[in-house]
């Protein structure tokens, strides 16, 4: 599943979280920490893997959710969402163009919302 | 002081809000709005956390949820965090600091989530001590 992350989308997630961290928001505090352009949030990441899964799955609702960050993501990038089903659990990898993996985690899910 | 407590109201706007900014489906059980499973990481904006009042920035490392029960909208959360670990390494970035921190929120004395925080610091924090 592939998502364009954008610099609106980034700043929504910004008012709502209220961690308005420059290089989150700013394009200068950004590439004075190395970047091109704006980071998202970490929290971002793993909230939107959460919910393009649960689209497509609305009658679960998660009970244990796991995501380690391995790099940063830039707005303006496409990010590809893959999922995986092991033992009950699903694997959720965000990675972007050339298998550059930005977050990995597991969550475990339950039956029972609409 | 390595732990703060705060007591949270979640309503339905603060859940819809949340769940508009990570583009998530409104959930329900028993016709309750449920909050996304992440919501508990806004939380952190109620809090005066004076261990974090240190240069940052801070690099978001790792994150974990675990729930009793969902956060159901109009909830009265019991929630305190705490620094649970402080530990130095050494990265490809030189000198990390990981903050381990642990959110728990409870309901009329209730578990509902256990959420874990790992939080990295880069750069080595005596010596920019000592260096100012």
């Amino acid at each position: 599943m592939k998502k364009h992350i954008t610099a609106e989308a980034i700043q929504q997630y910004a008012a709502t979280s209220n961690d308005k961290a420059a290089i989150h928001l700013n394009v200068e505090a950004a590439a004075k920490a190395g970047y091109k352009r704006t980071v998202a949030h970490g929290m971002y990441i793993m909230g939107l893997a959460q919910s393009l899964y649960l689209t497509d799955h609305p009658t679960q609702w998660i009970t244990t959710y796991s995501m380690k960050f391995h790099n940063p993501l830039l707005v303006d990038t496409v990010a590809i969402f893959e999922y995986e089903v092991c033992d009950g659990n699903i694997h959720v990898i965000v990675a972007i163009e050339f298998s550059e993996v930005i977050a990995s985690g597991t969550f475990s899910v339950k039956e029972g919302s609409k | 002081m390595n732990s703060v407590q705060h007591r949270l109201h979640i309503t339905a706007e603060w859940i819809t809000d949340y769940a508009q900014s990570i583009e998530a489906p409104l959930q329900r059980i028993h016709g309750d709005i449920i909050a996304p499973a992440t919501m508990p990481i806004i939380f952190w904006q109620s809090f005066d956390i004076p261990w974090l009042n240190v240069e940052g920035p801070f690099i978001h490392g790792s994150q974990h949820f675990s729930y009793k029960a969902p956060i159901i909208a109009e909830m009265i959360l019991d929630c305190e965090l705490s620094l649970s670990k402080v530990e130095k390494k050494v990265g490809s970035q030189g000198d990390l600091t990981l903050y381990t921190h642990t959110l728990v929120c409870k309901c009329n004395g209730d578990l509902i989530v256990t959420a874990d925080t790992v939080l990295i610091r880069v750069g080595d924090q005596n010596e920019e001590t000592h260096n100012r």
